[in-house]
């Protein structure tokens, strides 16, 4: 042990003149560059997408009769209405804080429909309709409709 | 004591290197985590300035397509104002005809290219719609029936993900 201490010590100057100090201001440089030109053209916010299946020319033609309509979500201004063919299911009115999506995706999943139409009024806005297809989601509804106004189904959407 | 003085101040007067050793670390991690999120991000479609899209659960990718963005009263498309639609204007119908022209002129282009290459079998018109969060159901309700009379059925409704 006395040994290897001894032959330490007397290397210890020759290995510490041969350490050579790397000059890193070139890689400074160009990092200073390259980080704001990349945080630049980040995107930080991750965007997503509802996919629609708009049927042709034919099927906008038909109209649904009301008696046949599956579970129908009605979206106004003043709140949600819950339909069954003529039915009225269920009514969630608008609250101070916006529509009563957690209502709604309670009673989603506990009648679990295999179709469902979102039928929305026109003056409500995309915010709440982009909500709405999202509490279906979240009660499980995987074969979602969007009705037009007149009644048509004018598109598909798997949420 | 007056040999250490004199040791310190002979110290501080002989230029000091400054330590980069931490800065480069922080600047490595931040050029690291900065290309991860090119690689793993992606983006197909950017955000058209002025519209703020609304927010979602949904996590499925855009996909990359024909942009239409509104917001207000107006429609563009990949960045060009195509129409200016009033509200209640149903004089037309539910077509919004200048979105309709270019639309017609964009599938045809589209067509054209997927032709040249020898893809005109696996061709599949697809828009995404970036709608401001504001808009009437009715602006929007209109520009998917004009996309879809115009042979653009495969629509992705642009939104802000969850994560």
């Amino acid at each position: 042990m006395q040994t290897c201490t001894s032959s330490l010590r007397g290397r210890r100057p020759s290995a510490v003149a041969g350490v050579a100090e790397l000059d890193v201001t070139p890689v400074m440089n160009m990092f200073i560059i390259l980080i704001p030109f990349l945080i630049s053209m980040t995107a930080f916010t991750h965007l997503a997408s509802h996919e629609f299946s708009l049927p042709g020319d034919e099927a906008a033609d038909h109209v649904t009769e009301r008696s046949e309509l599956p579970l129908t979500v009605a979206v106004g201004t003043e709140g949600l209405l819950v339909a069954q063919g003529e039915v009225v299911v269920a009514e969630f009115p608008r609250q101070a804080s916006g529509l009563d999506l957690a209502g709604l995706t309670a009673l989603l999943q506990s009648q679990n429909p295999e179709r469902l139409i979102i039928a929305v009024d026109s003056p409500v806005v995309t915010a709440d309709v982009v909500a709405c297809l999202d509490a279906c989601a979240a009660a499980g509804c995987q074969d979602v409709g969007l009705a037009a106004g007149t009644g048509v189904v004018l598109s598909e959407v798997s949420p | 004591m007056a040999r250490r003085r004199r040791k310190k101040s002979g110290r501080g007067s002989s230029p000091t290197a400054l330590p980069l050793t931490s800065m480069m670390d922080i600047l490595t991690v931040l050029l690291l985590f900065l290309l991860k999120s090119f690689v793993v991000e992606g983006e197909v479609i950017t955000p058209v300035p002025g519209v703020d899209l609304p927010e979602s659960s949904s996590d499925s990718k855009p996909r990359a397509s024909v942009v239409v963005a509104i917001f207000d009263q107006t429609v563009m498309l990949d960045g060009r104002m195509v129409a200016d639609v009033e509200p209640n204007d149903h004089v037309s119908g539910m077509l919004i005809e200048g979105l309709a022209a270019q639309l017609d002129l964009t599938r045809a282009k589209e067509l054209e290219i997927a032709r040249l290459r020898g893809e005109e079998a696996d061709y599949v018109p697809r828009i995404a719609i970036q709608g401001d969060l504001e808009i009437p159901f009715e602006l929007l309700e209109r520009v998917m029936y004009t996309c879809n009379q115009s042979g653009f059925r495969d629509i992705s409704l642009a939104v802000i993900g969850a994560s």
